[in-house]
């Protein structure tokens, strides 16, 4: 596959877009070095509670809203 | 559908060939400014591993664990983990839209962690089975 084929294919395939766009989000938190591979410990940098904190509060949220519809 | 495509055998990975899977790399290196390129000890048998299970239909676990040993054999000079993480978390998000979001956060950022090596498999055993009840629950 050349690179050309695999930016048609990134266009065309929503999936394989949103695996690229999951990898770019999530890049900050990996090491760029292989560390799994060398200690056999993976390694992860912690997003804090910010991230659970903002899903909890959007549930909170729709529930919230859910509630005042009844 | 994503109720039965999470219980069933399915090509997981069959989207993913190879070539994909060293574009997504390099693209992923590029934009964290890191080197892209093949390891010498890894890169081959990592190849030969993937190229032999991606088609293959099996249960999610099991694809999950492809990643994770890819992960672990560090094809590449840079980002596998990010690599491979990324690619299991978004076949899981197709199988779990069904869930509220909170319940796909949850399960997705288990799955990354168990593909990035710190999380334990039982770990995984856990949130796939919290999950396949869940799913059970919003088909009633």
């Amino acid at each position: 596959m050349t690179r050309a084929e695999y930016e048609k294919l990134l266009e065309e395939d929503p999936s394989l877009k949103e695996t690229l766009k999951i990898g770019l989000e999530e890049q900050w938190k990996f090491s760029p070095e292989p560390v799994l591979s060398k200690t056999g410990k993976g390694f992860l940098r912690s997003a804090g509670v910010s991230e659970i904190q903002a899903v909890k509060k959007e549930q909170r949220s729709k529930e919230n809203n859910a509630g005042g519809d009844r | 559908m994503a109720t039965d495509s999470f219980k069933l055998r399915r090509p997981w990975l069959k989207n993913r060939p190879w070539d994909v899977i060293v574009f997504l790399n390099e693209d992923l290196c590029r934009k964290g400014n890191a080197q892209h390129g093949k390891t010498s000890d890894g890169y081959e048998k990592t190849k030969v591993f993937w190229e032999a299970e991606f088609a293959k239909e099996m249960d999610i676990r099991d694809a999950i664990d492809v990643c994770l040993k890819c992960h672990r054999s560090a094809p590449f000079l840079n980002f596998n983990g990010n690599t491979f993480a990324a690619v299991a978390r978004q076949f899981c998000q197709s199988a779990v839209e069904e869930l509220d979001r909170a319940q796909q956060k949850a399960f997705i950022s288990t799955v990354g962690h168990y593909v990035a090596g710190i999380t334990s498999a039982s770990e995984l055993e856990n949130a796939l089975r919290s999950v396949s009840i869940a799913l059970e629950k919003s088909k009633k």
